[in-house]
């Protein structure tokens, strides 16, 4: 009975002693090049074919030498590891997927900037067991044989490929499988990220706008695995919105598919590596980023804002001139003619929605960013609208004849046919003249129309021209309701000399703000009438700033932006915030996108807007801040006080 | 009848003033002028209607003489520029920065490295490299017959520095090169580009 165990105990001690040879012997884990020394570590003494099995690769660099992540970055190129033995323990040529990879850092280089590791990384990974006992059937050996070939770059200023071959031979001895290595330690000092499938993303307007269902901290950086997607220097701006944190940054593709992974660092031990899925590839209806719940609410939203434009000063006019023609064409002709006059008028409104869309959709599709507004950016298109709120203003105070106007072509006696077109046309008509007011509450509309798919952003827009149509529509179908409008006569001339008044409003507006785009840009006061000094914005002004530590208040504005200036009265009225800036002495910079500006639609896209306004904060150490479309001095006081 | 007209004409003109707008944003690529290494300048404009290759250079990069010492690039600037293709070579490194070059080394490295390219240019202020977003050597950019940038990104699929690597890899700039001769849009119009970085 002892002899027996103690033979087997001999036997056993002659294996091992067997199995230690012949590992020196074939072994090879230990790989010089210039700059970097490569060793491949066993993580346990031993294998065994019933657990997984782990090794590592340990760089060790030159001071101020690094190798790649797997995303090198702008340069570079990641190491590789061609695995021979067991021979399908890596399904890409590199070796890629098999490897873990431990938190990068990011290493700027002039205006360039790479991921990669300096002093000392460890690359592991894992043999699964099935492999293991897969090859010990095979050789009929109780071994696992790793025989692998490495290459690499390291680079300071120059780079240096490097390259060599591993192998090792380990036991299959269920007690060696258990205990760790003297290399063990190397394996827990690597910091990896941990790994989720829970983000979605959407590129709107060349933003690339990411949304993770948990709040992160604002001190973040961002890498992306899936490369190419976005200029790596560039930094996201995050906002959370309905419990839910968006990142954003500017895309350098107007359209993405499939699922796209970035690694979202919080420092050197914790990072999270988030697969995206397209917002359009996670349900099938093509329906797809709102919910059905979410998409009646847009819609209806969008049917309230239609149906308040017709009491906006730029549009209320044109309508009611719209319903004094219609008296008459009903009045005159047979009330049977009022469904066609207001399917027609309908028609008009939505059409002209739609060009307005197709337009920016394929500006889109060609990379070039568009807001809402960008009508009122051009000068000679104010010059036409003032020309046109003149007349129309002239033509309601009866300083010449309705015949021979144009505008009051509207209603004049013509057959069936022309009475369709010409509605149709005053329905075009309508939402031109009502471009002015419409341009800031557009921006909002549009902001969630363009975040959707072409379908969604149709849906929309057809909602907000059947707001605008509706009251027309009913005043002039419905029998109780058009019997209520009184017989035409001169109280008609009584009512269009007052609704001048809102129409001449709208020309003195336009005039101001065509006399501010044809100014030269010097001669606009830099003290604003609130006493403020502005800085005018560009790229360099707000890192210079952000260097000297100070908060930065950043203003995208313009002229024709109605909600911009509302903004401006409840903020920098407020005797508070005034004295909050001057105590805090910050920076206020000012984007006026009241004429076309690249650099500004620009930078208006890098915050995922389509238009004005947007309003930023920046404080030292954090990430910028962006504010609520509609401001009030109690949220700009605390975004300051942050 | 007369009112109808222009209220009809006034739309179309708005209309197309916007649709004409919009049709003016198609985005061309960079116009340069740079002097090549014999003191000759040279412009885009100079060769619209032709193909322009650009391919960022740096002699000392390991992965630039992966594809010299091998002759690949060698036998591509020869193929394409024989079928009328406009190829230069550019050197973005500042002076003073690994891989600037000296008039005489210039020379000397074109002559050693047998270049079949139509020129080698230089960008020692780096103004053009950033222009393109040229960030490896080598890095490659195409512009079309339209002028318009047809291909940006590596040369090939691997971005391996060893020369066994080439046989093996799709070399995206001949493909896209034969697409366009064909008269065919290019399918893969943008690559991740590998290599050193630029020494700007």
């Amino acid at each position: 009975m002892q002899l027996r165990f103690f033979t087997l105990f001999l036997s056993h001690i002659v294996s091992t002693i067997f199995l230690l040879v012949t590992q020196y012997a074939t072994a090879q884990t230990h790989v010089t090049s210039p700059h970097v020394t490569v060793d491949l570590i066993q993580k346990t003494v031993g294998c065994a074919a019933t657990t997984d099995c782990t090794f590592g690769f340990r760089f060790i660099l030159d001071e101020g030498w690094h190798v790649y992540w797997k995303n090198p970055g702008d340069s570079g190129a990641a190491p590789k590891f061609k695995f021979i033995e067991p021979s399908s323990l890596s399904t890409t040529p590199h070796g890629h997927d098999l490897l873990q990879w431990p938190i990068p850092k990011k290493l700027p280089l002039a205006h360039l900037v790479n991921f990669g590791y300096e002093d000392e990384v460890v690359l592991s990974f894992t043999v699964p067991k099935a492999l293991i006992a897969e090859q010990a059937q095979r050789t009929q050996l109780p071994t696992l044989k790793l025989y692998i070939e490495g290459e690499w770059l390291v680079c300071k200023e120059d780079c240096i490929p490097g390259m060599g071959s591993f192998t090792l031979t380990v036991p299959l001895n269920s007690t060696a499988a258990r205990s760790a290595s003297p290399d063990a330690h190397f394996f827990d000092e690597q910091h990896l990220p941990r790994t989720t499938t829970s983000g979605h993303y959407t590129i709107a307007d060349q933003q690339l706008i990411l949304t993770l269902p948990s709040p992160i901290p604002s001190q973040l950086e961002l890498f992306p695995v899936t490369p190419g997607l976005i200029t790596n220097t560039h930094l996201p701006s995050i906002s959370i919105e309905q419990e839910q944190t968006l990142l954003s940054i500017q895309s350098k593709h107007s359209s993405v598919s499939g699922p796209i992974t970035f690694l979202i660092k919080q420092n050197d031990q914790q990072a999270d590596e988030i697969t995206f899925l397209s917002q359009t590839d996670t349900t099938t209806a093509p329906l797809s980023a709102l919910t059905p719940q979410a998409l009646v609410i847009a819609l209806a939203s969008a049917l309230l804002g239609g149906l308040l434009l017709n009491l906006m000063p730029c549009v209320f006019p044109v309508l009611g001139l719209k319903v004094l023609s219609a008296i008459k064409t009903i009045h005159q002709q047979h009330a049977a003619k009022s469904l066609h006059i207001a399917l027609s008028f309908l028609a008009g409104v939505c059409v002209s929605l739609w060009i307005f869309l197709i337009i920016i959709f394929s500006l889109r599709t060609t990379g070039t960013a568009l807001g809402w507004g960008f009508q009122l950016q051009n000068p000679y298109m104010v010059a036409f609208l003032l020309v046109l709120f003149v007349v129309l203003t002239l033509n309601l105070l009866g300083f010449f004849e309705i015949q021979s106007s144009v505008l009051q072509s509207i209603g004049q006696k013509l057959h069936s046919r022309s009475v369709i077109v010409e509605h149709f046309l005053s329905g075009l008509l309508t939402v031109l003249v009502a471009t002015p007011c419409t341009a800031p509450f557009m921006g909002a509309a549009l902001g969630v129309a363009l975040a959707q798919s072409m379908l969604e952003a149709f849906l929309i827009f057809t909602a907000l021209g059947i707001g605008i149509s509706l009251p027309f529509m009913l005043l002039v179908t419905i029998p109780t309701l058009r019997a209520i409008l009184p017989r035409p006569g001169t109280w008609m001339i009584w009512l269009r000399r007052l609704l001048a008044v809102p129409c001449f409003i709208t020309a003195c507006w336009l005039g101001w703000v065509l006399w501010l785009q044809t100014m030269p840009p010097s001669q606009i006061a830099a003290q604003d009438s609130y006493g403020l000094t502005w800085i005018p914005y560009s790229e360099q002004t707000v890192a210079t700033l952000q260097s000297q530590q100070r908060t930065i208040y950043l203003d995208f504005t313009a002229a024709w932006c109605i909600s911009c200036q509302v903004n401006k009265a409840l903020v920098f009225g407020d005797s508070d915030i005034q004295k909050l800036i001057k105590d805090k002495n910050i920076a206020l910079v000012r984007a006026d996108w009241t004429n076309q500006d690249l650099e500004i639609t620009k930078a208006l896209a890098r915050y995922g807007k389509a238009g004005v306004p947007l309003n930023v904060v920046y404080t030292p150490k954090q990430a910028p801040q962006v504010l609520p479309t509609l401001l009030t001095a109690s949220l700009v006081r605390a975004a300051l006080d942050r | 009848m007369c009112m109808k007209k222009h209220i009809s004409s006034l739309f179309l003109t708005l209309f197309s003033f916007f649709i004409i707008v919009a049709a003016s944003h198609a985005a061309p690529a960079s116009q340069f002028t740079l002097q090549d290494i014999h003191g000759k300048t040279h412009s885009l404009s100079d060769y619209k209607g032709k193909i322009v290759v650009l391919e960022w250079f740096n002699p000392g990069c390991p992965f630039v003489k992966k594809h010299y010492l091998s002759n690949n690039m060698q036998t591509l600037q020869e193929k394409y520029t024989k079928l009328g293709v406009v190829w230069f070579t550019v050197n973005s490194s500042a002076f003073g920065r690994q891989g600037y070059l000296t008039p005489e080394e210039a020379l000397k490295k074109f002559s050693d490295y047998n270049i079949k390219a139509t020129g080698a240019l230089v960008d020692t202020n780096g103004a053009v490299g950033k222009a393109y977003g040229a960030s490896t050597t080598p890095h490659l950019f195409i512009v079309d017959t339209k002028g318009e940038l047809a291909y940006q990104g590596a040369i090939d699929s691997d971005d391996s520095a060893k020369q066994e690597a080439i046989p093996g890899a799709t070399n995206y700039v001949a493909q896209a090169l034969d697409e366009l001769l064909a008269g065919k849009p290019v399918s893969e119009p943008e690559t991740q580009p590998y290599g050193c970085s630029v020494k700007y």
